[in-house]
Order: structure tokens, then C-alpha cells, then sequence
């Protein structure tokens, strides 16, 4: 009896980080004595910790894909969503269903419709027993501003996440050459926070500074294929210098070079560092976008021996720079191979949960038992933590390849889907068609490189228009080569569920919505 | 030839007619909630934290109005008339207690955009009877303190954050018994248009009281208002090119009225106040005459009435009228 008071006592008072007094007054003035704060040591604890926790985690984003799985770890974890790519399948997913038209001009305000939303709302306070501290729970997103912040405040919610003012800060690429500057962290040879109003401006700027002709240009903030300029010429210069003009600017020699991602997670104990991954970018048979996104790999050949181990100090490094800075958590950190002279570089900071997270979590937790999602979450939990990084992270030195692919409306043509694949498990067969073989909810049951998992975006009675994610393939083993040629079996999967698509023509009257370019970018 | 079906209804508190109504009228409200697009309405979020902040007292009832008719966020989203689309409506509204206390208006619209309903219910513990709009607010009604209101649109066209006023209308018959608690009322609760309210109670505490989102509430003596708030400046446009005639009328009338022989309620059935739909858009649907030291109620036609007495409110009181308008 008396120590189940001890724990009800200790729940109402959350005992935080600044509480060390051991006595807690009780209301008729007695004292108990209370038992030692509560820490977790070690990935025991920590898994038991989550497959206890009440307190519940919405994961709240257009689709469920980022985190996908995690619900399999954590207790009390959801989904809300705006696609429901499962059809009902799927046991930890709500989709608050629109009841109109509407177009969503960003990410963000599709989570904030999506958390303002009455099935939400009612989700919340369904859930609301469950909580422990007086709140109703964490969220947890990929985008999101202040606003999202002050709709959390007003539903109870806390953020599992930093401030966004503080993300908006580190996003600027200015602040994050000089946040990697302090940390040790190279970016490839430039000078920042600087402007130029013209071109020969820009020569001189560059001369100074030996980066020579032919430069890379960017503005602070925004995705990078929109912010990012590629000057070797007057004429690059006169097309862009709108965009250029007035702007704080980071000027960067240009290098041949591979571009890659990995993410990472910030917390008290220090950096925790997911597998090296390479982009694949830039396929016509995946986007329609030049040099635009659509996927990943990862492979365990990828850069062995030194220039893996600078680039995995050079996160860390940054990792540990950006939690001074009172960042907490995932951060995905582009990385670029100079493929002249070998010598690794930081390329830009995305200071949030991003497209790398899912083949990250998929190879942390199924080679190494543990998705590094988990440690991002951790930070955000009311518990205290104490894990050895080196050894949690050196579980996931030995895995296998994977890849990633986001498949992207390629024409240029509003349609209705009459028919679109199921989100699953499908075989390649020998003819090169595919089969679905059963329902899943993620990519666990993915069992050799002839299975695929699934996951639709667009399905029946919604429209394809030009760029519209339609869905993401998650297969084992590669499907890009070496020198960055998509390899016969992704065309395979590419062109067979390609063709598990059927589409109806619109008649002239129908007048979709096709969402605004800000929203396209779903993952 | 231009109808309207009206219809009283008696339910103590929202059961299977209230349900009925709301299913009969939601397509025509969806798509004027949906108006200027989905987007531009307040979330669910923020409909009900306003809602729970304003007038807490009918939240529960709210809650289960939404339950009954198993919501979806649109509908929870409309029905607490938290930013609605715009909506205007032309009026005459008299107040008087030179006899006996007593509030009239004539209410001027489109017969296809009104529900028709009055209601009688026993929502919060007292006796309203009101006559219906957006399902569950009030465009005039009488409680059983004695408590009458009504609304005449302030014809300015400002636009602001606040509710849908027929929703305060419900709340005031809800929760208040003097004018001088409804007065409070206005002054507490933001309303996104316009109105000039005439409110009078059974003590004949009488007001004209005009609100609009962008100003102070002023409260007057007067007992006579229509569809304008400022003096009609010759030249400049007005929201009803008729709105000076009919409170010209209007003042007449409160002068006609200290004769003790005159019914001055019957006046409002022929022009300038009874507005015909052969010549305005906005035709004049019915007029409501309330007599709140007496618990009395007459809804007036020019070829029919209804009468409502509070005394005996019960199964007996619902019936039903279709009232054809002149072309």
C-alpha cells in the first residue's frame, strides 16, 4: 500500500531534473521518504520503458511512413494521418477525414488541420486517462511551425520535438556553416554570410577566396533544389539574380561529388549516428523534377575505412554542437564525397525527422534491435537515460543493403485513379510482373530482393497529377549502382507497379484540386 | 407562387426531432458553411475553445446536440456558429411598453433559406420558444422568465472574428431573465456582423442595443430599429434602400400605440413594414409578437396565426402551416 502511494505521489510530481530534495511534504504533514529517481540503464530498461509507456505519442504527418513501425516498439503510440494508405488495415491509424474540398498550401498546415481536427480532438481525450502528468500526451511530426506549437499548448499536447524557432534558426544554411565551423565539421571550400549585388561582385567575392569560377550559390533557407545556384557564367548569374540579389549568401566551390544522407540523433549522452546512406536522385522514371529526390540506399560497402569513419566523427561532432545549442534529437546530415580528391564535406543540416529516417529505423532495429528513432523519443520522455552511445551504435555495424524509392507521377496529366496497388507485401515474378502476397503494415515481412514493400499514397477516386508522391517502394538489396545507374530490377519494380495503376480521364468539367507544390513534397 | 412550411415543434430536450431537422436542413447549411471554401473557417479546434469560452454554459448541451446527430468535424464545426459565412437578412423590430410589454418584428427573407421552425424546448431548465435558425440558434424568441429578443441585420457590411449572432440569440433565452443580463451578454461576446437587437423583458424593460465587430455595443432607448445603425446620409447607399421608410413607419407606429384601442401588431402586415415578395428579395416571412409579462406568443400572416402560450406547452402545442406569399 504504502508504495503504491510512493508511486502515485512520484507520477502527480514528475519529479524533474531540478528536484533533487529526496522528502516530499504530505498534505497532513508527514514526510515520506522517496525512492531513488527512476533511470534508465541501458537498452533493457529502455525497451521495457517503451513497451510500458502510457503516455501516449501521436505521430501526426500526411503519412505514416517516416516512423512506420514504430509503433511496434512503443506502447500507446499513433498515427494520425491524413492518407490512409492501409484502407483500415492498420490498427494504430486514424485518418480525420476531410468532409470537403481543400487545398492545403504546406505540410504544416495539413498537420495543423489534421491536429485541429475533431476526430483528433476526440482521439485526445479518449486517450486522456492514460496520461500521467496532467498532459494529454506528445507529438511528434515531421513539419511543422509555431503554430503547430500553440495548437499542441491548447490540446495538452507536448512537443517531442525542438522549438520550431529553434529548427528555423539551424535551418538557415548560413547558421549551420558557422554551427558546423565551431563544431570542427569542413563544408566544402566557401565563405558565407556575405552578399554580392553583381556578378563581377560575386568573381571577386570568390577570387579572394580561392574558389575559383565555377561556384555554388545558395540563400539560407528553403528545400535545396529551389535555394541552391549553380554559377559558371554571366549568363547563370543574370538567370538567377532575383532570387540572389539582397540575400545573405553562402558561396561554394564547386566539386564533383556524391551526395549522400545519414541520420542522426542528439541527446544528453551524445551523438547516436544511423547507417551512411547514398541519395538517389533525379531518375525520370521516379520524378519529374531535375536532380529532385526520390529515394535511398544503404549498403554496407559504402564508404568503408576512413572516409566512413571522418564522416560518422563529423556528425557526432555536429550532433554534439547542435545539442550545446539546445537542440534535441533526429537531425539528418547530407554529406558529399569529393570524388576528385576523396575528401568528405558537410552539404546541409535538416534539422528534423526526414525522408532517411525509414531505412534508418528499418536497418537500426532490424540488424541492431534497437530503431534510432527510439533514442529521439527518449529524449522527450519525463525520464532520465543513461546509455553507452558507442556501444548501442556498434550493434548496427553489420547489416544488410536496402533502398528506398519514391515513386512520383511522371506525366504531365490530371487523372483519377481507378485502380491503384495495395499497400503490402509484393513478389517479383519471372515474367517481371508482380503479385500482391499479403497485407503488412511495414516492411518486416520483406523476406528476399524478389519481395518489395508497398506503401500507397494515392488510391482509388483520388487524382495523379504531375509530381503527386504515389508511393514508396522498400525493397532489400540495391537498386542503384556503384556509378548512380538504376539497376534492371528497379525498373522492374518501377515499370510493374507502374502498371497495377488504372486511370480514368477526367471529363472537362471535373475540376480536381491538385495540391499546391508545397504540399507535393509528402515525405 | 412563392411557400413556407411552418411548423412548431415540442421537444424538451434535442431527441429524435431535433435529429430530423438537422438531417432535413444540413445539405442547404453544408454548402453555405462551404461558401468560400473549407479552408476558410475556423478548425474544429478553435470553433469549440471559443465556444467552451463564451458561453460554457451551453457547451454541454452542444456536446450533445453533436453526439445526437453523430457529427463529423464539418457539422461540430457549423453548429457552434463560431465565424460563419456572412449572413444578411432584412427587418422591422418594435419594442413597447406603454400598454403591456411587447416586442414585434417582421422578418424579411428568402422563403427557401428559412427552416420555418419554431421551437418550443426545455433546454437548460427553462421554458424557450424561439424561432429556429442554423437548427439550434434563434432569430427572435421569448423565454419563460418573460424574456424577449429579436435581431434586425445593422446593414454596415463590416466583417469580423466572432459567432454567428442566432447562436447568442439561443445562449441569451438559455441563460438570461432581464435585459439587463443580456445587455452583459453583448457586451462579453464577440459577433462577426452587424445587428440592431430589440430586447424587452416582463418587468417592460425595454432597449434597442447595436453591436457590430468593429465597435463599442451602445444600448439606447429606442424602440424602433431596421436595417441600418448610422443616420442615413441622403445619397449614400443602404444596405435596403427601404430601411428609413419602414423605421419612419416604425416611430409612427410607437406614437399610435399610447392609444389604447389601436393593435398596432396588425400594421406590420401591410406595407412599408410587410415587405411583398413580388417586390423585395427578401419578403417579408412572418411576423413575431411577443408579450412577455403575459407568457404569450403570436406568430402573424396576413391570412393566419399561430398562438403560443407558455402555460400550456405540451404535445398539443406543435401544429403546422403552410403560408403561400404573393408573387
Amino acid at each position: 500500500m504504502l508504495r503504491r502511494l510512493i508511486t502515485i505521489l512520484k507520477k502527480q510530481f514528475g519529479f524533474s531534473d531540478h528536484q533533487d530534495n529526496n522528502k516530499t511534504e504530505l498534505n497532513n504533514g508527514g514526510t515520506i521518504e522517496m525512492q531513488d529517481k527512476i533511470k534508465l540503464k541501458g537498452l533493457s530498461d529502455i525497451y521495457r520503458f517503451f513497451r510500458k509507456n502510457q503516455t501516449p505519442i501521436y505521430f501526426v504527418s500526411p503519412t505514416a511512413y517516416n516512423v512506420l513501425g514504430i509503433g511496434q516498439w512503443v506502447q500507446s503510440f499513433q498515427y494520425v494521418t491524413f492518407f490512409d494508405s492501409f484502407d483500415g488495415g492498420h490498427f494504430r491509424i486514424v485518418n480525420p477525414k476531410l468532409n470537403s474540398e481543400r487545398e492545403f498550401q504546406s505540410m504544416e498546415e495539413m498537420v495543423n488541420y489534421l491536429l485541429s481536427h475533431k476526430e483528433t480532438v476526440d482521439l485526445l481525450e479518449e486517450n486522456a486517462h492514460k496520461c500521467e502528468n496532467g498532459s494529454k500526451g506528445k507529438l511528434l511530426t515531421v513539419m511543422f511551425d509555431e503554430k503547430t506549437e500553440e495548437i499542441a499548448a491548447s490540446l495538452g499536447l507536448e512537443m517531442a520535438l525542438p522549438p520550431a524557432k529553434l529548427r528555423q534558426h539551424i535551418d538557415s544554411k548560413i547558421v549551420t556553416t558557422q554551427l558546423a565551423n565551431d563544431a570542427g565539421v569542413p563544408s566544402a571550400p566557401n565563405l558565407f554570410d556575405v552578399k554580392a549585388s553583381s556578378y563581377e561582385e560575386l568573381c571577386a567575392l570568390a577570387e579572394k577566396h580561392h574558389l575559383g569560377r565555377n561556384l555554388v550559390v545558395q540563400t539560407p533557407y528553403g528545400d535545396s533544389g529551389k535555394t541552391t545556384f549553380f554559377i559558371r557564367s554571366e549568363a547563370d548569374w543574370d538567370k538567377n539574380a532575383k532570387k540572389i540579389v539582397g540575400e545573405t549568401l553562402k558561396i561554394m566551390k564547386y566539386i564533383n561529388h556524391i551526395p549522400g544522407t545519414v541520420e542522426a540523433v542528439a541527446t544528453r549522452c551524445g551523438t547516436l549516428v544511423g547507417p551512411l546512406q547514398t541519395d538517389i536522385t533525379g531518375y525520370e522514371e521516379l520524378t519529374p523534377y531535375k536532380g529532385g529526390w526520390c529515394g535511398n540506399d544503404i549498403f554496407p560497402e559504402l564508404l568503408k575505412g576512413k572516409q566512413h569513419d571522418k564522416i560518422i566523427a563529423m556528425v557526432k561532432a555536429m550532433g554534439d554542437k547542435l545539442y550545446e545549442t539546445g537542440y534535441r534529437g533526429a537531425f539528418c546530415f547530407d554529406y558529399l564525397v569529393d570524388t576528385d580528391d576523396g575528401e568528405v564535406y558537410l552539404g546541409e543540416i535538416n534539422p528534423r525527422i526526414s525522408g532517411a529516417s525509414p531505412l534508418t529505423n528499418l536497418v537500426t532495429s532490424k540488424y541492431g534491435g534497437a530503431p534510432l528513432i527510439l533514442f529521439h523519443l527518449l529524449e522527450f520522455m519525463d525520464v532520465d537515460f543513461e546509455i553507452d552511445i558507442e556501444e548501442i551504435q556498434k550493434r548496427w555495424s553489420d547489416y544488410g543493403s536496402w533502398t528506398q524509392l519514391v515513386l512520383k507521377h511522371t506525366q504531365d496529366k490530371v487523372r483519377m485513379i481507378s485502380k491503384a496497388p495495395q499497400s503490402g507485401i509484393w513478389q517479383m515474378k519471372d515474367d517481371g510482373d508482380i503479385e500482391f502476397i499479403r497485407h503488412s503494415i511495414d516492411w518486416s515481412n520483406v523476406g528476399d530482393e524478389n519481395n518489395a514493400f508497398y506503401m500507397r499514397v494515392y488510391g482509388e477516386g483520388e487524382y495523379s497529377y504531375l509530381g503527386a508522391d504515389m508511393g514508396i517502394l522498400v525493397s532489400c538489396g540495391r537498386m542503384q549502382s556503384d556509378d548512380r545507374e538504376l539497376l534492371p530490377r528497379a525498373h522492374s519494380w518501377i515499370n510493374a507497379i507502374n502498371r497495377q495503376f488504372e486511370f480514368k480521364n477526367l471529363e472537362d468539367l471535373e475540376q480536381p484540386y491538385i495540391p499546391d507544390q508545397g504540399v507535393r513534397k509528402m515525405l | 407562387m412563392k411557400s413556407l412550411h411552418f411548423s412548431v415543434i415540442n421537444e424538451a430536450y434535442p431527441g429524435e426531432k431535433f435529429r430530423n431537422l438537422f438531417g432535413k436542413n444540413w445539405p442547404a447549411y453544408r454548402a453555405w458553411y462551404l461558401d468560400e471554401g473549407e479552408a476558410i473557417r475556423p478548425s474544429y479546434l478553435d470553433c469549440i475553445q471559443a465556444f467552451k469560452h463564451h458561453m460554457p454554459e451551453l457547451y454541454p448541451l452542444y456536446r450533445d446536440i453533436v453526439k445526437l446527430v453523430d457529427g463529423d468535424d464539418l457539422q461540430a464545426r457549423f453548429l457552434t456558429l463560431y465565424c460563419p459565412p456572412p449572413f444578411f437578412s432584412g427587418c422591422s423590430q418594435l419594442t413597447s411598453n406603454t400598454q403591456t410589454p411587447i416586442l414585434i418584428r417582421n422578418y424579411d427573407f428568402p422563403p427557401i433559406l428559412c427552416e420555418g421552425v419554431v421551437s418550443c424546448s426545455q433546454w437548460l431548465g427553462k421554458k424557450v420558444v424561439a424561432m429556429a435558425d442554423c437548427v439550434w440558434g434563434a432569430l427572435d424568441g421569448m423565454n419563460e422568465s418573460g424574456l424577449a429578443v429579436s435581431i434586425a441585420y445593422g446593414g454596415r457590411l463590416v466583417k469580423g472574428e466572432g459567432f454567428g449572432v442566432t447562436i447568442v440569440i439561443r445562449y441569451i433565452l438559455e441563460t438570461c431573465a432581464t435585459v439587463e443580463e443580456a445587455i452583459a451578454v453583448f457586451q462579453r461576446i464577440p459577433i462577426h456582423l452587424d445587428y440592431n437587437i430589440a430586447l424587452i423583458d416582463a418587468s417592460g424593460h425595454q432597449v434597442t442595443v447595436y453591436i457590430a465587430p468593429d465597435r463599442e455595443v451602445v444600448v439606447t432607448q429606442e424602440q424602433a430599429s431596421t436595417n441600418h445603425q448610422d443616420p442615413i446620409v441622403p445619397g449614400q447607399a443602404l444596405f435596403l434602400a427601404d430601411t428609413g421608410i419602414r423605421l419612419d413607419a416604425l416611430n409612427h407606429l410607437v406614437l399610435m400605440d399610447r392609444d389604447p384601442t389601436q393593435d398596432i401588431s396588425s400594421r406590420f402586415l401591410y406595407p412599408p413594414l410587410y415587405r411583398p415578395h413580388a417586390n423585395h428579395n427578401s419578403g417579408t416571412l412572418y411576423t413575431a409578437v411577443y408579450y412577455p409579462s403575459q407568457g404569450q406568443i403570436r406568430y402573424l400572416w396576413p391570412t393566419a396565426q399561430i398562438n403560443i402560450n407558455f402555460m400550456d406547452l405540451s404535445a398539443a402545442t406543435e401544429q403546422e402551416i403552410t403560408i403561400f406569399y404573393d408573387n
